[in-house]
């Protein structure tokens, strides 16, 4: 189903519930009563179609909306980027250590250690999220949007101000965007194959689906900001270098 | 088996979701990525590995500068779209054609992902001691460097050895490793700190 702004926002989310996790990062509160997308979006002061694109791209697999995320701003992109990221950590990331732990407090004691050590290697992958994330938000985001300022204002500016600015070069940024769900995949291994069955069940199998839905998360996350925010920047610093050129 | 993986490149939606669905018709045979544009491929075969590209033959210059390149990560399957020749057919692995039977293509992938799963040598799915011990050193936090010296072999035959404990226990991250050697008594926790 292709979803548009005339339809329902509770007809979509009915139809296909892990929309949820997208509308709680744009923000939207439960409770919308029949009213639709486009009436949701203004409330909230949210871009229809953009989010009209993400909602899609999660929908519908072969969806691809690649073109069309490509026409919106960096800063729109790098807006929604961060969104995710605070849903990773303030969400996702406790709820699967909650249920770690509670996997943990109801084991046999025998098997303590090598849950705790389970706890350990998530633990690890918490903290290398945390750094991958901080490393983006602290460095990369802040060059990227001061790299579209500078694009807009070119004109006002000296030349030497935006020469400053080229230093860092958004292929440093490439090199050094490591893969971030190797630990998730090795995690679900380990317990599908490696730990000690448990008495409840239950429990590994939440775990592993909130694991897969952690991955696959991360993942759409990675070709978003390798195939839309990665080209739309190099396409920027490539005029900006050309400004330059020109002007010597 | 090993399952062989697969990257679909074609710019036409029908065209892609159709080879999607017979690629899926063959047993130990999956999609990992699909491509829509040209200046990607290099890219997502890079950072995807996969055993075989199929491209369609009016996706762009499948020139063979171009083919010899993606020859470096993996096998090409070419898909002659009408009116669009495939040229540098010795590049290819394996040709069809857009207008061929179902049958026909499925059964050309299946002789390429049988040949490609085979063994090489007897694939034992628990790792070997000599790949035990390897592993213990890594989980002691030792570089490829430092295991050669300690072991007494060469670096490559560190990397041979766990490339293949990787590929047999489908764990990739050294701490992930750490977790299973400890698991299974190749190494004790108080080693590891």
């Amino acid at each position: 189903m292709i979803v548009k702004e005339n339809l329902k926002l509770a007809d979509v989310i009915l139809n296909n519930h892990n929309l949820l996790t997208i509308i709680n990062r744009f923000g939207i509160q439960l409770g919308f009563g029949d009213k639709t997308i486009e009436q949701v979006c203004k409330q909230y002061n949210i871009n229809t179609n953009f989010f009209l694109e993400i909602i899609n791209s999660f929908n519908d697999e072969a969806y691809s909306p690649k073109k069309q995320l490509q026409a919106f701003s960096v800063e729109l992109i790098i807006d929604y980027l961060r969104r995710t990221h605070n849903y990773y950590l303030d969400v996702k990331i406790p709820e699967i250590g909650d249920l770690i732990d509670k996997m943990i407090s109801q084991s046999d004691k025998i098997h303590k250690n090598s849950l705790d050590l389970v706890k350990k290697f998530f633990n690890e992958y918490r903290e290398e999220l945390k750094n991958h994330i901080k490393r983006e938000e602290d460095v990369v985001y802040p060059y990227i949007l001061e790299l579209e300022k500078l694009y807009f204002l070119s004109s006002k500016i000296s030349k030497q101000e935006i020469q400053k600015h080229r230093k860092y070069s958004i292929d440093d940024y490439e090199d050094e965007h490591d893969n971030i769900t190797e630990k998730v995949f090795d995690l679900k291994s380990i317990i599908i194959k490696y730990l000690p069955p448990q008495d409840d069940y239950k429990i590994s199998y939440k775990i592993l689906a909130q694991l897969d839905k952690l991955e696959q998360d991360i993942e759409d996350h990675s070709i978003m900001e390798d195939r839309i925010l990665i080209p739309k920047v190099r396409n920027i610093e490539k005029e900006i270098d050309k400004m330059i050129d020109e002007s010597k | 088996m090993k399952a062989s993986s697969f990257i679909i490149a074609s710019k036409d939606y029908l065209i892609s979701t159709g080879i999607n669905f017979l690629v899926n018709q063959v047993k130990n045979a999956t999609v990992i990525d699909n491509i829509d544009c040209f200046d990607d491929i290099l890219h997502s075969l890079e950072d995807k590995k996969p055993d075989f590209l199929i491209i369609a033959s009016n996706f762009g210059k499948l020139n063979k500068d171009f083919l010899i390149k993606v020859r470096a990560y993996s096998d090409i399957i070419g898909l002659e779209v009408p009116s669009y020749t495939l040229k540098h057919k010795n590049q290819y692995k394996l040709i069809f054609n857009l207008l061929d039977e179902k049958n026909e293509i499925v059964e050309g992938l299946i002789g390429l992902v049988d040949e490609k799963g085979k063994p090489k040598n007897d694939i034992e799915e628990s790792i070997s001691q000599r790949e035990a011990d390897v592993l213990k050193q890594v989980a002691l936090g030792y570089t490829n460097k430092e295991i050669a010296e300690r072991l007494f072999i060469s670096q490559h035959t560190v990397i041979t050895h766990r490339k293949n404990i990787t590929q047999k226990l489908g764990i990739k991250t050294i701490s992930g490793l750490t977790v299973y050697a400890i698991l299974n008594n190749i190494v004790s926790m108080e080693e590891v700190e």
